[in-house]
């Protein structure tokens, strides 16, 4: 097949689930045969959309990329009042919502380049949902168009402007049924959509032992993957693992903090935090295993890496019980528990610190649940079959 | 090799909720340290009052966290503040002079409200209880898939309807002696997540409202209403029950909505009117949410 993918920001030092999920669609289609287009702009972060790489045509890992400017810039002062706004659980009229779009890496001439490449291709996927590259993107050609929203109930997602584009393209593909859920509750009159997910390669072999000499380790603790922000609800993992040791106080737990973001602890607050940074695929594997288990206690998911490669690497996993898309990784896994509380983790901590044989169990079942449905053979042929399905 | 069996995911999590459910009531946790670290946890200005936070001081801490040079940073930025201070304050002190008019007029409309605000009260006082049902059943019509949510006037019609048409929701209204709005029927469509609903009875309801608080309630319902999803609402017909020289006005009607009335009161809210129908003495009014 001749598939364009459609994405504001692309390339390996691109930081983001969806980002990752498109880059990996991607070479990975690429590499069985497929001819891969990806269409992107020049911006590297979500937070200026400054072009910082230079526009045109690169070949990377076998797919032709295509970088055009973002010509619309960011109006700072514009965005943080809508975001105030949104913040504070108000709604943005209709117009503003527009708005609010086009100030995220609008770019004109690549929807120039959408038209003019659509009769060429198969399919256009689009992901994620919220940005200007998929809301009018998708719009130039819907009849050809697929969305990868990478869904969150969050209040973009409320959007009337980005709900008419999802109801209007030929179809969706959602990385989990819980997503699937989420966007039929918020949106209703689904097109047609199917379920396809992420891949997860087989790890290198961790070296829990020279993770912990290396940073000095000498305590069970937990791992965090991912951005340290109050979007992903770090700031309770914090408070989990000091309600811990303030409850378990002779034993207390660190925490192992992987990836980008400043974070603070409040005032007045210890906390046995260890900020390792963006670590290697080897370094992080080796961390996990090392971990007695893995936090993800965001609510804002639509598939999480985090537990996948947390149940590769051997550890089981604690997601917070009002995550739809981790909660049901674990049920339909077996792999972790879910808590709604400080207290909750700390009694979830304790009783796998305790047990060697829970902890095992838990992660060979999340091993088989990852073998079993996210190898990359079974997810590309679950992504050729839905392609196929939904543009017809 | 231990081969005990490992409970699932979810008996393992509710095991966990039980452990913390029995150490919280035997007073198992450090309860005042565990509050206390919630609160230095604690985001967000929820709890705080308006008139609190409306008070802009253009005078903050000043602090720095560079090592040696710390105090010469923190001495230039009040130099920087000093210099600035005669442009900034005055911005601040018009920003609060308006935070706490606006916060004024907040408290003056919520004195208002409570005193518009009536008990909503079941009075038993519509028609016929199976007539009334079957004629909000057929209205209701052809639905997309999703709940029906149901408010009534008289504690009996919206559970009749649940038992004899699946995926209908029972609006409890509480005691008369609570706060109105926590149970009032425009609070609970407010709060319903939107698109989320198949349909909305309202039965009884408008001549209750005043002109304000249908418009509120039949635009909170069409926003919880998914697309196709259906209003359907019943009332006393005014010109039929005024001839009706023989049964006394109800006192909490306040407001007679005729049936072009609930149409055109329908129309304003978005949603297109598609059927009506009558039965001695009432009327029926479905009308399906407009594609915005």
């Amino acid at each position: 097949m001749k598939l364009g993918f459609v994405t504001p920001r692309y390339g390996s030092d691109i930081v983001g689930g969806a980002e990752t999920l498109v880059r990996d669609y991607a070479t990975r289609l690429a590499a069985i045969g497929h001819e891969v287009t990806v269409l992107t702009t020049c911006a590297r972060d979500h937070f200026t959309w400054h072009n910082a790489h230079p526009s045109g045509t690169s070949r990377e890992a076998g797919v032709t990329v295509q970088r055009f400017p973002v010509t619309h810039p960011k109006d700072d002062s514009v965005m943080r009042r809508y975001e105030l706004t949104l913040a504070g659980g108000l709604r943005l009229s209709p117009a503003q919502e527009l708005d609010w779009v086009c100030q995220t890496g609008f770019s004109e001439p690549m929807l120039d380049a959408i038209a003019a490449l659509a009769d060429s291709l198969d399919a256009l996927l689009f992901a994620p949902y919220l940005f200007a590259s998929t809301v009018f993107g998708a719009r130039v050609r819907p009849e050809r168009s697929i969305v990868i929203p990478c869904l969150h109930d969050e209040s973009y997602a409320r959007f009337e402007c980005i709900h008419e584009t999802l109801t209007a393209v030929a179809g969706l593909i959602f990385n989990t049924e819980a997503e699937r859920d989420v966007a039929d509750s918020l949106i209703g009159n689904l097109p047609r959509h199917q379920v396809v997910g992420a891949g997860m390669d087989s790890p290198p072999i961790p070296q829990p032992g020279e993770f912990r000499a290396a940073h000095g380790l000498t305590r069970d603790f937990t791992t965090y993957v991912g951005r340290r922000e109050a979007g992903k609800n770090f700031p309770l993992l914090l408070e989990c693992v000091a309600a811990h040791n303030l409850i378990y106080p002779e034993t207390p737990v660190d925490l192992v903090a992987m990836g980008r973001g400043d974070f603070s602890v409040p005032g007045g607050v210890a906390i046995p935090v260890h900020d390792v940074g963006y670590l290697e695929p080897g370094s992080k594997f080796s961390a996990l295993a090392a971990a007695v288990a893995t936090s993800n206690l965001s609510l804002n998911e639509s598939f999480s890496y985090a537990l996948m490669e947390s149940w590769v690497a051997g550890t089981p996993v604690i997601v917070h019980e009002r995550c739809a898309v981790t909660r049901e990784h674990c049920e339909k896994s077996g792999g972790g528990v879910w808590i709604s509380s400080p207290e909750g983790w700390a009694e979830a901590m304790s009783m796998m610190r305790r047990d060697s044989h829970l902890r095992s169990a838990l992660a060979e079942r999340g091993r088989r649940y990852v073998e079993e449905h996210y190898a990359w053979d079974a997810v590309l042929h679950r992504l050729e079959t839905a392609v196929a399905d939904l543009i017809g | 090799m231990d081969r005990r069996p490992v409970p699932d995911a979810r008996a393992l999590s509710t095991e966990i909720e039980a452990v913390v459910a029995g150490k919280q009531a035997s007073g198992g946790y450090p309860r005042s340290s565990l509050r206390e670290l919630r609160a230095r946890f604690a985001t967000g200005d929820a709890d705080v009052p308006p008139e609190v936070l409306g008070v802009v001081e253009s005078a903050r801490p000043l602090r720095s966290g560079r090592a040696g040079i710390g105090p010469a940073i923190v001495f230039a930025k009040r130099v920087v503040r000093r210099l600035l201070s005669w442009y900034v304050a005055p911005i601040a002190q018009d920003q609060t002079r308006f935070n706490l008019a606006i916060t004024g007029e907040l408290r003056r409309i919520e004195r208002r409200l409570s005193r518009i605000e009536t008990p909503w009260i079941p009075t038993g006082a519509g028609p016929e209880v199976e007539t009334r049902v079957d004629a909000l059943n057929q209205a209701l019509g052809t639905l997309p898939a999703g709940p029906i949510l149901a408010f009534d006037d008289d504690a009996v019609t919206a559970s009749r309807l649940a038992s004899v048409r699946d995926g209908v929701h029972v609006h409890e209204a509480a005691e008369a002696t609570t706060a109105l709005t926590q149970r009032s029927p425009i609070d609970r469509l407010e709060t319903t997540a939107p698109a989320t609903l198949a349909g909305v009875i309202l039965a009884g309801l408008l001549p209750r409202m005043t002109a304000a608080e249908q418009r509120l309630v039949l635009e909170a319902a069409r926003r919880a209403l998914r697309p196709g999803g259906v209003i359907v609402v019943d009332a006393p017909d005014p010109d039929e029950e005024l001839g009706n020289a023989g049964a006394p006005p109800d006192p909490l009607l306040r407001r007679p909505v005729s049936p072009a009335a609930a149409r055109r009161a329908l129309e304003a809210a978005g949603c297109d009117a598609e059927s009506s129908r009558g039965y001695p003495g009432w009327y029926v009014v479905a009308a399906r949410r407009r594609a915005m």
